[in-house]
């Protein structure tokens, strides 16, 4: 392999993560506090249209990932008032809040399909750093987002290990009927990290439309929220962990680019196919060497209704 | 923590407590109503309600809209046609998912099972191109259920043996199958297609089902499949012994292990009748719809599937029941096409169904109270045994 195509790859592979990796810090959040969004493919299919079409209008890619923003977290609310707050069952509400995502898209996005992003989301070529022979172009020359992506769970993980906040986070996901009796909302809380990590699952979809594929077609996340939603389960719920699941995600969705340029005599389809399968086997590969630690790392009372008394 | 039943002694209380003030709370009834009645009610008025409020996002008047709707479903010989053979695959994936749900497993891979089983029926009918179909039809069948199960065995195994979500693993399973039908598809099996769109060569003639003729009415016979099976599995839930044990397991999983069930191998055999039936209905709907291996051999039958299997509650006569009402819908959504209506807006109507269903139950479970402020129940001391 040579050089160029290496660091084309690895710049590619980087970027393509982005929007997996923002959503499942997202989702790492909500479940923490107990919930887990299963709609998250539905949730990222909603902000990257309503981030597309902002775009489109506004011609700010700014003004469309506030919109996504706005447009999941709403979406995501909607499905933490049905089940957080109407203790119904998340997969079912999920697997209906998607089918509802996937028609409301198609019907409203059939007269833009084929059509480019107006504004995208610009590179930034960092100072000094993208100027390293081969280092800097692989690593440095990146959409903003990016960079800001990788931050994420870095973040997410001061918020959760460090800060009060975080604590009172993770009690309502341990036990929340402790976390009530110190006085903590816990339904409160709950639709409120669903609605922040629907917010960034929405961001997630808009980089999709906005930054990497750059064009609307029907069904653009093409389950990548699912598979964000796997990255959190094989993270064992830790943020550091988050961030390498996206990029193995990454580098795995890249390989068939990479394949194609060496002129590998293997089917595309199997390139197709590998991020999907990969994310299968690695979270086989992470729950038995979980097994045989024989450590538990979900939070205790993810999926579980709060019912107080 | 977990208490069934309301404190009716709270009220009394409430006037000695300085933090007290009256607020709505949601709390479980003493007494849950009939689930299965309210989730099917309000089921019904979530269609009259999106039927009331399709006119709004449709370009058609309301007039036409509804007498397309009629004439693609009831109304006609060729709409009920439709109706029925819509019916097919949807009442076998809706069984795909029941039967694993009574087990509290997700069969959310049922399209990748579809596309396995069509495919692999594909494949025997190029083999056996030169023989009748007395032999060809049910080696076709055979081999699309078992392609089904094995397309499901991954996901299976991870989730009995390791507790990885079967709901991620199957669902993810379905990309993986539509990557491998499109190789076959575009690849060895490749036919040219006019029209456009991904198409295998055709199955063989005698490889198609034969048609029922019920007076005016013609289907293809797979329809009595999707009738007799929803029966089969019910009469085999309730007098057989794996219909027991897999009740018993259901309810739960430590009763069945003192019971001396083998609880694991139950898990895994009925995941893979599951698998099986998703095979299933691919074939069928490869025999009898689209006689070309293509990626329109399933189009959100699946998603449509489990959704039928839930509201139904894991019911073998609900999804029967569900199977055909749901494909009068889908059916009514084709119709609609034809005068303006959205393609797809007919899974949004199907999620909204679905969400209406889970409030009808939540409804059963749930009421809403007007107490004095909770935090006052949770300071008063539990009183031990």
């Amino acid at each position: 392999m040579n050089d160029t195509l290496l660091v084309a790859s690895i710049a590619s592979a980087i970027s393509s993560s982005t929007a997996v990796l923002i959503a499942a810090t997202g989702e790492l959040l909500v479940e923490k506090t107990g919930v887990y969004n299963i709609a998250l493919e539905g949730v990222m299919l909603v902000g990257a249209l309503a981030g597309f079409l902002v775009d489109l209008s506004s011609g700010s890619w700014l003004l469309g990932l506030l919109a996504a923003a706005v447009a999941g977290g709403l979406f995501a609310l909607l499905y933490g008032v049905i089940t957080v707050l109407f203790r119904t069952d998340l997969i079912v509400v999920g697997v209906a809040l998607i089918l509802v995502a996937q028609g409301v898209t198609d019907t409203l996005g059939t007269s833009h399909v084929g059509q480019s992003a107006k504004s995208v989301i610009p590179i930034w070529n960092l100072p000094l750093l993208s100027r390293i022979p081969f280092v800097g172009p692989a690593l440095f020359r990146q959409s903003i987002v990016t960079y800001v992506a990788i931050l994420l769970p870095v973040g997410a993980a001061y918020l959760l290990n460090r800060t009060r906040h975080g604590l009172n986070i993770k009690a309502i996901g341990e036990n929340p009927e402790a976390a009530d009796t110190s006085g903590i909302s816990v339904i409160g809380w709950r639709l409120f990290y669903t609605g922040v990590g629907g917010a960034m699952a929405g961001i997630g979809g808009a980089v999709i439309t906005l930054g990497i594929v750059k064009d609307w077609v029907s069904d653009v996340t093409a389950g990548e929220g699912w598979i964000a939603f796997a990255v959190v389960f094989f993270s064992g719920w830790q943020p550091g962990w988050v961030i390498a699941g996206a990029y193995f995600f990454g580098a795995l969705s890249v390989l068939g680019d990479v394949g194609q340029a060496l002129g590998w005599s293997i089917p595309s389809e199997f390139f197709t196919v590998l991020p999907y399968i990969g994310t299968i086997l690695v979270m086989i590969l992470r729950a038995w060497l979980q097994r045989r630690r024989g450590a538990v790392s979900w939070p205790a009372a993810l999926g579980l209704p709060f019912y107080r008394g | 923590m977990t208490i069934e039943s309301p404190r009716p002694m709270l009220s009394n209380y409430a006037g000695l407590s300085r933090a007290s003030r009256l607020r709505w709370r949601i709390e479980r009834r003493a007494h849950p109503l009939n689930l299965g009645l309210f989730r099917f009610g309000a089921v019904f008025v979530g269609i009259l309600l999106s039927l009331a409020a399709a006119p709004l996002f449709t370009s058609a008047s309301a007039g036409t809209l509804y007498s397309s709707m009629w004439s693609g479903t009831l109304g006609t010989t060729t709409g009920f046609e439709n109706v029925l053979t819509i019916a097919i695959p949807l009442i076998l994936s809706g069984l795909a998912a029941s039967i694993p749900y009574r087990l509290q497993l997700w069969n959310v891979g049922i399209d990748g099972q579809i596309y396995m089983g069509a495919w692999a029926a594909t494949g025997i009918s190029y083999h056996l191109a030169s023989q009748r179909s007395f032999v060809i039809i049910p080696l076709m069948l055979l081999a699309a259920m078992v392609a089904g199960s094995v397309w499901i065995l991954l996901p299976t195994l991870a989730r009995v043996y390791l507790g990885v979500s079967e709901v991620i693993t199957t669902f993810l399973m379905n990309f993986v199958a539509l990557g491998w039908l499109m190789y076959w598809a575009t690849g060895p099996w490749y036919a040219p297609s006019a029209a456009g769109g991904v198409f295998a060569i055709a199955i063989p003639t005698q490889a198609d089902l034969g048609l029922l003729h019920l007076n005016n009415i013609v289907v293809d016979w797979g329809i009595l499949i999707a009738l007799g099976l929803p029966l089969a599995f019910w009469a085999a839930n309730r007098y057989s012994r794996w219909g027991y044990e897999v009740t018993m397991i259901g309810a739960s999983e430590k009763a069945g292990r003192y019971a001396g069930m083998n609880v694991k191998r139950t898990l895994i055999g009925t995941m893979l009748i599951g698998g099986a039936l998703g095979g299933l209905a691919g074939a069928l709907n490869l025999m009898g719809t689209n006689y070309q291996l293509t990626p329109g051999v399933t189009n959100n039958t699946g998603f449509n599937g489990l959704i039928i299997a839930v509201l139904a509650g894991a019911n073998e006569i609900g999804v029967l029941m569900l199977g055909i009402v749901y494909s009068i819908l889908l059916s009514a959504g084709d119709a609609i096409q034809v005068v303006g209506g959205s393609a797809d807006m007919v899974f949004a109507v199907i999620g909204i169904t679905l969400i209406f269903g889970t409030f009808g139950e939540a409804y059963a479970r749930l009421h809403l109270v007007r107490t004095r402020t909770p935090g006052m129940s949770s300071t008063e001391p539990e009183v031990g045994p």
